[in-house]
């Protein structure tokens, strides 16, 4: 590589050997200063013209004779300019009537939009702010059609899940890839597990940061995003699932020599939504009340002088009963999150250069007590015209950010766990004994307060975001650019189970250490040459070539110590026991790409792209796969003389097939650690009495992969209607993961649980809307309103098997309950479990106890919601107040209420204080009769409507909707300052998820327990709740 | 221009040269090798082999047989119930397969013709966890099973009958490789024989007794199984409790008991039942102390078979459930009551009162510490078979082979929960597996009996 680099170095600083008698060079940009690509100039009464190149910047040669230049772009007013003494010409362009945006394609390729063949969406700055969250991923949410972000939980720095379209794969992500300034970033969630735990760690834990968390929204101009594979053929592999291009805010050209911008604002955060408990039974069982836990008095269970184990089901007598009293626990708990966010941007411009340079730090902290997110991130970006040719483009971010994560999920110290199943008689905020261990009312579970306080998980996060670009300016046909990026962090996580606590990883109840070291790079060069040109006055061209060389490096570090001598010393030198693992994981991808344009009198645009890539997770001797792309658009509207009604018509068409690489090493079946364990402990795992254990992997390798191919087909309109008052976008796509890379299921019989290979094949079709209206543009009042909606279709088309019939393989393993799995004929991530009997007219078939019994499992729900749409309203009154709100909606999608079926079978629901009656469960009886056999309530709540015997097809709760008022803003502008100082004051208010409506039994039913990192959605089991947030802002710029 | 342009080419050509290199350091994982020693395999067959002694089929063995009773508090609730999904064993299914199994037939297909030794021992346990299978599952893949590699996917169901006849087969050919000279084995078992430490006389005598085990589970199919275990037995060496087959744990972290691991993370799941500790106490049993932990009112008691919700009564004792307790695969008190059940159905009472008191003997001396004869004198006398089966059923508490026994015999005495005339006769086959092979039979109903239960 390093030939490479000397080589493009000596290229770009070779000097030009071309000369003209005068040339004329310049800047267009738009009236917020951001350069316009392509935009035509042309030496007036001449044939002499160029076009503004990425940067906006134009070189021309003018013959002598001729002063006047023209200036024309789509959708701004036509310039003519008088060239004067100076060589150099800056031009900003106003809009004008006729619509044109310019938007960021692949590569970050700036194109006027009319002349794209395919759906891009974009947000700009103002919109991603609106919200107020700060994980860029959530704050897309409802504001795009085809991208469907769902949040992990209310907790600070929680991840945030987002697909377009559909979701593409079985068993990999479906997660787009995320370019900021031209460099492909991570945007991982890792969930950081030990080498010996057997089981999902996603299922318990905390709930991890998704790492796009690490960028400061407010540092972000816009995002692009690119749906379909035709759109992003250009990146190749990883650009499967679509591409969300990044760009951050420059340093304006506009004219200010310096301006600074401070903003402060505070959140305060709420619960939004919790389960209504039952406030009339005691803890115990049978009527019979059972006192809190007693260790007796070391404190520590387990051990000869326990007294009392205590209980964690509310089946006891009726308060009223009884001289106990009762406690809000729930009440008792949950915090007011406070969060603070400061920052200051400098920015400034001359005619050579500009730069901007911004600092935010921001300190969260949720509803659950001890969750914290801090992030400090200082961005330093760049550009200086060297020569009128040479341009260096650059930016550098360090992000510092982390803080403190709470136990949540399955997990004995999972704070909403044991909260939810608190006794109504035990009160949580006598958390602690005398020797300083928890104090609770079930001796497994810790104390919710007390694994707040004491169960710490202290997650740091130092990155580096760098890239820089230099571009060479030899002729219109011929700009070579070269860009160097890279991603670095260092993610370092000590996680201390505390004294007593039963959580963990081994759950000894002597106290745990766990210290990750995750250390990620990726590194990325880009080599490009550009060009653009009239082959004749209707025939306009342009062309990219390039060569991508990446390499990503991952190291995870794990050591453990536990059974500690000293209660509270986390120390390894006071453990007992010692484990630690590590794992590598090393990738190269090297690309060719090109990318042609072709455009005829402004009103055919035809763009054909290709690119081949290299990866080494495919087999070493067939390890290259193409991609291409080719998209058409034709402006009808050119053709139109009277543009009254529409005032721009668009009809655009695409086809693109982009290649996925497989994970890597499985190419081979690899020999592995193994761990044994039947679900219930942790079971058991190398070293062994000394013994090192090495068995075959179950998961089986492959020398056959292919990269797998996501072909896609899209058409679409674009209409303007009435001045541009109306505009509608509509596109329907029909997307085919062919040759899907899955972890396949084989029969276990066979000896293995899956084998990796291009077994299955994935179809996602849908429609999507967008439509925008200005419903008053003139006077005091303005209003514009704008809608999106999408429909997906997502089927498995089919899972190559070994025989005819078709088989049912898992996505991800899940609770032993209910499973994520994918067959033919059904979406992606349907859920499995167990049914109950039923007879011939479906009605459940009642035995001898009383009870429905169980039956074989099936597919019993999908979780993937029906169609979701946003409806944004703006509105300003006399130019300086503004109120924006904006409505998220997501019809159907099923929900495995894990949390409800275990809290009716303890007796913890609202439901089950109608307790002093027998139930009977309308089915038939063995005979055919009614049934008329009566239950306890204990068995109906636990074992029909709980989960203790019951079957899945109970806990599954079918069509949830949701209507949500996803953020509200209201800001007011100081326009009238007379101050020198002082050039403008914003005070805003925003308040998020100030309304929800479901009909989801449980809490927010924008859940998912396992975060971003997991491919399961749907699986409620006692999540962090969802928040309500207010948050005041104010910005000074100066 | 030109030459700018020839020296990219160049040097774009070099850069691709290296690339390439490049990429052929990155094929193989810095993790995980390809490929193994035998003595990380065994190792690995063994441990799996401690785990599935200690797992979830050892403890529904012992609900359904009714030493403990499943409680609400977690799973075995509903199985208690006889409520049992076609999920609930997967993990079981899937550790016995794709690692007890499949890493024995890799020391056998692999490294088994130049270690004889290796192979023996890896023969052994495969003969284990193929029982252990088919005693719960009945007709299950074998002949064509653990092929995946080569690209065999759905593996045929074998009938018992033929099951049975492999596990013996697979027995004869282990003691014939391990009474191979040392001399033949290019490698030898050592440290990392974790259960006899190479020891090859001890693996013979185990190989043996297992035999006779798996014979004697065949005495309800006519045929000569019993005189044919009879035989086995005597030429077993399996003298004495040095000659037990351990399940060995330290309390260590990947290595701690899973009875110990259990109650610390799934306490109140089990309890005692009833029926165990009434029959213990009732016979005034010295190894109920150490079986059992005393309850809130310092008694032992259990709850009863159709109690699912009470926790309040005797939990497992510390015999059992500690970090680092001795487990047994096969041991030397079932060695003589396997003997004791032979004599007394070839009608030779002494014989069978000799050896169920030496298996008495071996029992206490292990729960207790030392040997009460008058307790032991006490039952002996007049045994019947039934008294046979009582007392291992009391004496292989938490094992798998107190349900086996019951299905054979129907002893103990019990009674199905309330709502049922039997208790389950196997657990159903795991939905992944009917999920992904063709050839898996029809669900079989949990009071279908296997082809050995006549």
């Amino acid at each position: 590589m390093k030939k490479l680099t000397l080589v493009l170095t000596v290229l770009l600083t070779c000097t030009s050997l071309l000369f003209s008698q005068r040339t004329i060079s310049g800047v267009i940009q738009d009236e917020l200063g951001e350069a316009l690509i392509g935009a035509n100039v042309l030496v007036k009464g001449t044939d002499v013209g160029t076009s503004s190149d990425i940067d906006g910047q134009f070189s021309v040669d003018v013959p002598a004779g001729y002063d006047v230049l023209v200036i024309s772009y789509t959708g701004y007013d036509l310039v003519e300019q008088k060239i004067g003494v100076s060589n150099v010409i800056n031009i900003t362009l106003t809009e004008g009537i006729t619509v044109g945006e310019v938007v960021v394609t692949a590569l970050g390729i700036k194109r006027d939009e009319k002349s794209l063949g395919y759906a891009s969406s974009q947000v700009n700055s103002e919109e991603l702010l609106k919200s107020g969250e700060q994980n860029t991923i959530q704050s897309l949410a409802g504001k795009s059609s085809g991208v469907n972000v769902v949040s992990s939980s209310g907790t600070p720095g929680a991840s945030s899940k987002i697909t377009l379209r559909g979701l593409a794969s079985i068993t990999n992500s479906s997660e787009p890839l995320i370019i900021v300034d031209g460099i492909p970033i991570d945007n991982t969630t890792p969930i950081p597990t030990a080498g010996d735990y057997p089981f999902n760690n996603g299922l318990q834990g905390v709930s991890n940061s998704n790492r796009l968390v690490d960028l400061n929204p407010d540092d972000i101009a816009d995002v692009s995003i690119l749906k379909g594979p035709a759109a992003s053929a250009l990146y190749g592999s990883e650009a499967g699932n679509g591409v969300i291009i990044i760009t951050t805010k420059k340093g304006s050209n506009a004219g200010t020599r310096l301006g600074i911008n401070v903003t402060s604002s505070v959140e305060i955060t709420q619960v939004s939504d919790l389960i209504e408990l039952q406030d009339k039974y005691a803890a115990g069982t049978g009527g019979s009340f059972i006192g809190p836990a007693d260790p007796g008095p070391d404190g520590l269970f387990f051990t000869a002088d326990d007294v009392a184990t205590g209980t964690q089901q509310s089946w006891g007598p009726a308060l009223a009963d009884t001289s106990l009293s009762s406690f809000d626990n729930l009440g008792n708990f949950f915090d007011t999150g406070v969060s603070y966010k400061n920052g200051i941007e400098i920015f400034g411009a001359n005619e050579k250069s500009n730069y901007r340079l911004s600092i935010s730090d921001l300190r969260q902290s949720g509803i659950v007590p001890n969750s914290t997110f801090n992030r400090t991130t200082i961005l330093l970006g760049a550009g200086w015209d060297v020569t009128d040719r040479f341009r260096i483009n650059s930016s550098l971010q360090y992000t510092n950010s982390g803080g403190n994560k709470v136990q949540n999920g399955s997990n004995l110290s999972g704070v909403m766990l044991s909260l939810y199943r608190t006794p109504i008689t035990f009160d949580i905020r006598d958390y602690e004994n005398e020797q300083g261990y928890t104090n609770n009312y079930f001796f497994i579970y810790d104390n919710p307060l007390w694994s707040t306080h004491k169960n710490t998980y202290d997650d740091q996060v130092n990155r580096i975001l760098g890239n820089i670009q230099m571009s060479y300016k030899f002729h219109d046909w011929f700009t070579p650019a070269v860009r160097f990026g890279i991603d670095q962090y260092s993610n370092s996580i000590e996680n201390r189970i505390a004294f007593s606590s039963l959580g963990g990883f081994l759950g000894g109840g002597l106290g745990e250490l766990n210290l990750f070291n995750i250390d990620n790079k990726k590194f990325n060069i880009d080599a490009t040459a550009t060009g653009d040109g009239n082959l004749s006055d209707d025939i306009r061209v342009n062309y990219l070539v390039g060569f991508n060389y990446r390499t990503d490096r991952n190291v995870n570090n794990y050591q453990r110590a536990d059974a500690f001598t000293l209660p509270f010393l986390y120390n390894f030198s006071n453990a007992a026991n010692l484990y630690a693992s590590n794992e590598l994981i090393e990738t190269l991808k090297t690309g060719v790409y090109g990318q042609i344009t072709a455009s005829f009198k402004n009103q055919f645009y035809l763009t054909g792209s290709l690119r081949n890539d290299w990866s080494s997770t495919l087999p070493i001797d067939d390890n290259s796969f193409l991609s291409y792309g080719t998209n058409l658009s034709w402006i009808f509207s050119e053709l139109m003389e009277n543009t009254e009604l529409i005032s721009f018509g668009k009809l655009r068409v695409s086809y693109g097939s982009t290649g996925i690489e497989p994970a890597p090493y499985f190419t081979k079946t690899l020999s592995i650690i193994p761990n044994f364990t039947d679900g219930f402990t942790n079971g058991l795992s190398s070293p062994y009495l000394g013994q090192t254990l090495f068995g075959r992997n179950s998961r089986l390798g492959n020398p056959n992969l292919r990269a797998e191919r996501v072909n896609g087909f899209e058409v679409g309109a674009d209409i303007h209607l009435l001045d541009n008052r109306i505009r509608l976008d509509v596109s329907y796509y029909d997307q085919v993961t062919k040759d899907n890379l899955i972890f396949r299921q084989v029969p276990l019989s066979a000896g293995a649980q899956d084998i990796y290979g291009n077994f299955a094949e994935v179809s996602n079709k849908g429609l999507e809307l967008e439509l925008g209206f200005d419903i008053l543009t003139k006077g005091k009042v303005q209003w514009s309103s704008s809608l999106n909606w999408s429909k997906n279709n997502n089927e498995v088309l089919d899972i190559e098997g070994p025989g005819e019939e078709d088989i049912v393989t898992t996505v991800e393993t899940g609770f032993g309950g209910v499973s994520a799995v994918a067959t033919k004929g059904q979406p992606i991530g349907v859920f499995q479990g167990s049914t109950w009997v039923r007879d011939e007219n479906n009605n459940l078939i009642i035995g001898a106890n009383g009870l429905p019994s169980i039956g074989p499992d099936a597919i019993l729900g999908n979780p993937t919601p029906d169609w979701f749409g946003g409806w944004r309203n703006d509105f300003t009154f006399f130019n300086d107040l503004s109120l924006s709100f904006l409505w998220d909606v997501r019809i159907g999608g099923d929900i495995y209420n894990g949390t409800k079926a275990r809290l009716n079978r303890y007796g913890a629901t609202k439901e089950t204080e109608d307790r002093e009656r027998m139930y009977i469960i309308e089915g038939v009886k063995a005979d055919g009769t009614p049934n008329d056999i009566e239950i306890t309530p204990v068995q109906y709540f636990g074992s029909y409507l709980g989960d203790n015997g019951g079957a899945t097809e109970q806990i599954i709760e079918k069509d949830i909707n949701i209507i949500r008022l996803r953020d509200v803003s209201v800001s007011y502008r100081f326009s009238d300052l007379s101050s020198n100082v002082f050039k403008s004051v914003v005070l805003s208010v925003r308040a998020r998820n100030l309304a929800l409506f479901h009909n989801y039994s449980g809490i927010d039913p924008e859940t998912s327990l396992t975060g971003a990192g997991s491919l399961i959605n749907g699986h409620d089991y006692f999540n962090n709740p969802g928040t309500r947030s207010f948050i005041f802002e104010v910005k000074v710029g100066f | 221009m030109k030459k700018l342009s020839f020296l990219i080419i160049i040097l774009l050509g070099v850069t691709f040269q290296s690339c390439k290199e490049d990429f052929e350091d990155l094929v193989n994982s810095p993790n995980s090798p390809t490929e193994v020693p035998p003595s990380s395999l065994l190792s690995t067959a063994e441990v799996t082999t401690f785990f599935v002694h200690s797992g979830t089929l050892t403890r529904i063995s012992s609900i359904f047989t009714q030493q403990l009773t499943g409680t609400s508090d977690g799973q075995f609730g509903a199985m208690n119930l006889y409520t049992i999904t076609e999920s609930a064993y997967e993990n079981d299914w899937d550790v016995l397969y794709t690692n007890a199994m499949t890493n024995t037939k890799i020391i056998i297909d692999d490294f088994g013709d130049e270690n004889p030794h290796y192979k023996g021992m890896a023969q052994v346990l495969m003969a284990v966890n193929l029982a252990i299978l088919t005693d719960f599952w009945g007709d299950v893949p074998f002949s064509d099973a653990l092929d995946a590699l080569n690209g065999s996917f759905s593996p045929t169901f074998d009938s018992q009958t033929d099951v049975y006849a492999s596990v013996q087969n697979l027995l004869t050919s282990a003691i014939d490789n391990l009474e191979q000279p040392a001399s033949a084995n290019a490698l030898t078992p050592g440290a990392d024989d974790l259960i006899y430490g190479g020891d090859v006389e001890k693996w013979k005598a185990a190989a043996y007794l297992l035999k006779a085990r798996y014979y004697l589970r065949l005495s309800e199919t006519g045929g000569t199984n019993l005189a044919d275990a009879m035989t086995a037995l005597d030429k077993s060496q399996f003298t004495s409790a040095s000659n037990d087959m351990p399940v060995l744990y330290d309390g260590g972290s990947t290595s701690t008991n899973q009875y110990f691991a259990f109650e610390v993370q799934r306490a109140n799941y089990l309890v005692l039942n009833k029926f165990f500790v009434d029959m213990m106490k009732n016979a005034n049993d010295p190894r109920l102390p150490f079986y059992a932990l005393p309850d809130v009112n310092n008694e032992f008691t259990g709850t009863d078979k159709d109690d699912i919700v009470t926790t309040t009564v005797s939990h497992i004792g510390p015999y059992i459930a500690s970090p680092a307790a001795t487990r047994y695969i096969i041991s030397y008190e079932e060695a003589k009551f396997i003997e004791a059940e032979l004599k007394m159905r070839g009608s030779d009472q002494q014989g069978a009162e000799d050896a169920l008191r030496a298996a008495m003997e071996a029992s206490l001396s292990k729960v207790t510490g030392t040997v009460d004869n008058a307790f032991i004198d006490g039952i002996v006398s007049g045994a019947t078979l039934e008294t046979i089966m009582d007392q291992k059923y009391i004496a292989l508490f938490t094992y798998m082979e107190p349900y086996h026994d019951y299905r054979r015999t129907g002893f103990p005495q019990i009674t199905p929960v309330t709502g049922f005339t039997e208790i389950p006769l196997r657990i159903p086959v795991p939905t992944s597996e009917r999920n992904t092979n063709p050839n898996t039979p029809a669900a079989q109903g949990l009071f279908a009996p296997v082809w050995w239960d006549q």
